[in-house]
């Protein structure tokens, strides 16, 4: 931990010694990474809210296609409201992250396409399960709906717990 | 304010030469703005003492403060100026220019 002190020593005083000069060097290396991994950090209710609104809307279309008629308006209408929840998610979580920082794009595609490949097999392979165990297409799209939700809640969580770590051992 | 070398090049600059001050500039030089408990938090300082670095960085233009809310609740939120990532940077050049004179220095010795 830093001294707790708020002037320099001498007021004026710039001699910096070599060694003083590499242990300024790395804490401030320390500090750009505790920045740029604090504000990597996601607020808890982030992943379970992404997990309902991808599952729901998909409970809701299945539980719809049986009824028909009104329940259809309605389902289609829970599907819109999940993905203006999922769009409001992200500038909700813009807003309200302490550490604000302009990732490019090419930077956003890293952080993000793994996960997402990952996500995709999976939902792909639940698919391909369902349909080899003879579910019907209601079924295996919420089972498809489900692993995509569950999955979007282990990947926030697994990603704060490595931030978390990395924040310990820069700290 | 700074130990200039020569007009605009690298320098050591008294107002972030110490560790707490400096810590502070070097988290916000890797963002657009944080708010004031990320700060705190991430440099392990207390509320009193960011107050009074932010105060001191505001006052020389190296650092600007934004008074907000989210929701309800107020916050406020810090950012590093132009002026203020220049200055880092003119320091960090200078720090990296002791440290390389010091490796210099050291291998010369050795091999003589």
């Amino acid at each position: 931990m830093a001294p707790q002190e708020n002037t320099p020593t001498r007021p004026g005083d710039t001699a910096v010694s070599a060694d003083s000069a590499a242990e300024a060097l790395h804490g401030i290396d320390a500090a750009r990474e505790r920045a740029r991994l604090t504000a990597g950090l996601t607020p808890a209710w982030y992943g379970p809210v992404a997990a309902a609104a991808l599952i729901v809307p998909a409970l809701v279309d299945a539980w719809a296609q049986e009824r028909r008629g009104w329940a259809v308006f309605l389902s289609l209408l829970v599907a819109l409201a999940a993905l203006a929840v999922l769009v409001a998610l992200v500038d909700v979580v813009r807003r309200s992250s302490g550490v604000r920082v302009t990732r490019p794009w090419s930077a956003r595609l890293r952080r993000g396409g793994v996960p997402l490949l990952a996500l995709l097999v999976a939902g792909g392979a639940t698919y391909g399960l369902s349909q080899a165990f003879g579910a019907d297409q209601a079924t295996s799209k919420v089972a498809v709906f489900v692993v995509l939700g569950l999955g979007v809640w282990t990947v926030f969580i697994a990603r704060n717990a490595s931030i978390r770590q990395k924040l310990q051992v820069t700290g | 304010m700074t130990a200039t070398s020569e007009a605009g090049g690298p320098a050591i600059d008294a107002a972030i030469n110490h560790p707490t001050r400096l810590a502070v500039v070097a988290f916000l030089s890797a963002c657009d703005e944080a708010e004031f408990a990320a700060v705190r938090g991430g440099c392990q300082v207390s509320d009193s003492m960011l107050s009074k670095i932010a105060s001191a960085l505001e006052a020389i233009g190296y650092l600007a403060v934004r008074k907000g809310y989210v929701g309800k609740r107020p916050r406020t939120w810090l950012s590093l100026t132009p002026a203020g990532r220049e200055a880092l940077a003119l320091h960090v050049a200078a720090l990296q220019g002791i440290a390389a004179t010091a490796r210099r220095s050291g291998a010369e010795t050795s091999r003589s």
